[in-house]
């Protein structure tokens, strides 16, 4: 995300709002989201990789996919309730980060796992059905759950499909691959080569594992 | 007389320091390393996470915004109207941009130039010196600029910070529209320096440098407190200046120990520097309240807490016909001091340009604009085809004359943890320019226009920030004490020992980022301490 302090100040007010984020209270305690029994269990790598095959481009490449999900289930694992944020510039509030999504998520992926086999004759998984079965019970899903164009801060997503699209659209290999080039953005990069325009994206990238 | 002030303890120095910013790190630097005498400085918040933790701080940051810098606040001590609640040891430094660019020459006389504002008590030329010790103490890059408009007696301890790809486009733009632009000074290292490494465009300056390449004032006390050149006394809160009746030099500071709150410490020393940034160095002048001084020290004219004073911007991103690639190194930025000179015969408007690479308008989307969503392959081709054009962003700082009655003032209605009146802020501007602002804000969206128009280019929009940024002021310096709580080297004209250093002491704020100019100032001021104390060897 490209947060300058000006535009970290509007972005924190619009992600403050999203994530429902309360006051801080004095001695209030991060909380691993881990710490929630079971959320976890719909939102390991193989439960969201058949997802994120739907929703992130199949130009990223099979190897770069599975990378996508096994951030996003690693970030999903790392997140603290009640962790402080960064106070924003120009307001005297301290906020915290709000309740871990992660049950609402795995609810999510185990709603279209239950779906998968409902509809398939063979009632066969989700993780086994062809990528456009896959992304019609996605795009079902989706239906149901309303949202802007603008991509949301991935805790504000309100469905994981889109928690998950928006976390990889969030990170370098994204913008990457948007503009075919290695910005590598936000990555410790030698100075003297911000002068030169960046290389061509590596044929790797589109061929799978990197 | 309560049990507290039976036991209050007793710690002695030649120098206290009060507050450990961005200016009290200029202060103790200096005096440390040319002067013998016993430096303490009193800090009322925490020691902040160390260099080898930030790597880890800035990822949770990037991941969740998180803050990199917990408990860089203290509870309870807060403000309505404050900018921001750092205070910890290094204070908002700790988190700020590192972009350094000096006042104008005209800002030191505005009054007399243009017939508005205040002249400060001192010249450019005077404080000139002092900007180079400022630069060189943290380690800042830059690029001369045309001398008229950026004028220097040395050249800068770093080559510039280069211009990326994208600034390098960009500055063609603006060049072609008759608007010269250079690279933004910034104390970031364009190569190693004083055994920091060159900057690797992590691109988080604000908040957080992970390599430290960014200055950030830890790296003047970690080094300081080591050698034991100063105590620091963190978790520590400084309530009240104590005045001698008959010499009218300040004896003591009183403190309170956030973790011991029941008992006092009285901080005696030959000299004071009140190093606590522009709200709570007024506000600790202000509650330093007595019989003999019932609206505080060095307040005998009643302008403690007056002239506050800062910036607006004005901000545009603007479509342009052009190849970039946001992200190579989006906190970099060119500048230009065109414009910080009041064209003759015009109104009174001075504001600085800054220009940069941007996002706004490229970035993926979830849904077409017939509310189609958008995933996968489909939003990957939505997304480029509306990278065929770019973005950039420009921003102008202007000129604000503050009121006198932009102030700070004691708000009887709320309290610190320890029951003293909280500060309230509040900032004005003086009737000329409130009577500019339109004119003002309108010239500079005119600007705007016009430089997307010799590209090309469209608006994609404009916005101006309500508050006024770099907040400085609350103890101005001035000519006498009919016109300043301070002189030009930050001496409190009712108290000799005492000292207000740093943007507190600002007659206003320019057009451009103040944080070199108040180090520049907190430099000058040391000076003058150092002069009641021996030479070192």
């Amino acid at each position: 995300m490209n947060l300058t302090r000006r535009v970290f100040v509007r972005w924190s007010a619009l992600t403050s709002a999203a994530l429902a984020v309360a006051r801080r209270s004095v001695g209030a305690q991060a909380k691993p989201a881990a710490q929630q029994p079971g959320a976890l269990k719909w939102l390991d790598v193989p439960s969201l990789l058949p997802i994120a095959s739907v929703v992130l481009p199949a130009e990223l490449g099979a190897g770069r996919v599975e990378r996508a999900a096994i951030e996003f289930s690693r970030w999903i694992a790392n997140y603290r309730e009640g962790e402080e944020l960064l106070h924003p510039y120009g307001s005297e509030q301290i906020s915290t980060t709000g309740p871990s999504p992660a049950t609402k998520w795995a609810e999510q992926v185990r709603a279209l796992h239950e779906s998968a086999v409902a509809k398939d004759p063979q009632r066969k998984p989700f993780a086994n059905q062809t990528l456009r079965d896959r992304t019609a019970i996605v795009a079902d899903a989706l239906a149901s759950v309303q949202f802007a164009a603008r991509v949301p801060s991935p805790i504000a997503a309100p469905h994981v499909a889109l928690a998950l699209l928006a976390h990889f659209l969030d990170s370098p290999d994204a913008t990457n691959l948007a503009y075919n080039k290695e910005i590598n953005a936000k990555q410790c990069r030698p100075l003297a080569d911000s002068s030169k325009e960046p290389v061509t994206l590596r044929k790797a990238l589109n061929g799978g594992r990197a | 007389m309560s049990r507290a002030f039976i036991a209050r303890r007793v710690v002695e120095s030649d120098i206290c320091i009060i507050g450990s910013g961005i200016s009290a790190a200029m202060v103790a630097a200096q005096l440390a390393g040319e002067r013998r005498a016993s430096i303490i400085v009193i800090e009322a918040g925490d020691d902040q996470p160390q260099v080898k933790d930030w790597a880890a701080n800035r990822k949770r940051w990037m991941d969740y915004g998180s803050t990199p810098w917990p408990n860089d606040h203290v509870e309870g001590l807060d403000a309505n109207g404050i900018q921001s609640r750092s205070m910890c040891v290094g204070g908002m430094a700790m988190h700020w941009g590192g972009v350094t660019p000096r006042f104008a020459p005209e800002d030191f006389k505005t009054k007399s130039l243009c017939g508005v504002g205040y002249d400060w008590p001192l010249s450019y030329e005077e404080l000139e010196p002092h900007y180079y010790e400022a630069e060189a103490l943290m380690g800042v890059s830059g690029e001369q600029g045309p001398r008229e408009m950026d004028p220097r007696a040395n050249p800068f301890p770093m080559p510039p910070l280069p211009l990326t790809y994208n600034l390098g486009i960009l500055k063609k733009w603006v060049n072609d529209a008759g608007v010269s632009m250079w690279s933004q000074p910034s104390a970031k290292t364009s190569q190693p320096y004083h055994g920091r490494g060159a900057c690797c465009r992590n691109d988080t300056c604000f908040p957080i440098c992970p390599v430290s390449a960014k200055y950030s004032p830890d790296q003047t006390w970690n080094p300081l407190r080591a050698k034991k050149q100063v105590v620091m006394h963190t978790r520590t809160v400084v309530r009240r200046l104590i005045v001698d009746e008959r010499s009218n030099r300040i004896v003591a500071a009183v403190a309170v120990e956030r973790d011991r709150p029941g008992q006092e410490i009285e901080f005696r020393a030959k000299t004071f520097v009140v190093a606590a940034g522009y709200a709570w160095s007024a506000h600790l002048l202000l509650n330093s309240r007595s019989a003999r001084f019932p609206n505080g020290v060095a307040n005998r004219a009643g302008l403690v807490g007056k002239y506050l004073t800062g910036h607006r911007n004005v901000q545009a991103f603007i479509d342009l016909p052009l190849t970039l690639y946001p992200g190579i190194n989006e906190q970099h930025s060119l500048v230009t001091k065109q414009f910080m000179r009041k064209p003759l015969g015009e109104k009174y408007l001075r504001h600085d340009l800054r220009v940069w690479e941007s996002a706004v308008g490229r970035e993926p989307r979830l849904k077409d604009e017939s509310g189609k969503p958008l995933l996968g392959d489909a939003l990957l081709a939505d997304w480029r085809s509306r990278l065929k054009t770019s973005t950039a962003r420009v921003r102008s700082y202007y000129d604000i004359i503050p009121a006198r009655d932009s102030e700070l003032t004691l708000d009887a209605a709320k309290k610190t943890p320890w029951g003293d009146p909280a500060p309230h802020l509040a900032f004005k501007d003086d009737s000329v320019s409130r009577d500019l602002r339109g004119y003002s804000e309108d010239s500079i969206r005119g600007l705007f226009g016009r430089l997307a128009q010799a590209g090309n280019g469209k608006i994609i929009r404009t916005s101006v920030d309500n508050f006024q940024d770099h907040p400085a002021g609350g103890c101005r310096m001035g000519a006498d004490a009919s016109t300043g709580v301070v002189d030009s080297h930050g001496r409190a004209f009712d108290h000799e020992n005492l000292f207000v250093v740093g943007a507190p002491t600002a007659v206003s704020g320019s057009c451009a980022n103040g944080t070199l100019t108040f180090c520049a100032l907190a430099l000058r001021s040391a000076e003058e301490i150092g002069k009641a104390f021996p030479a070192a060897k």
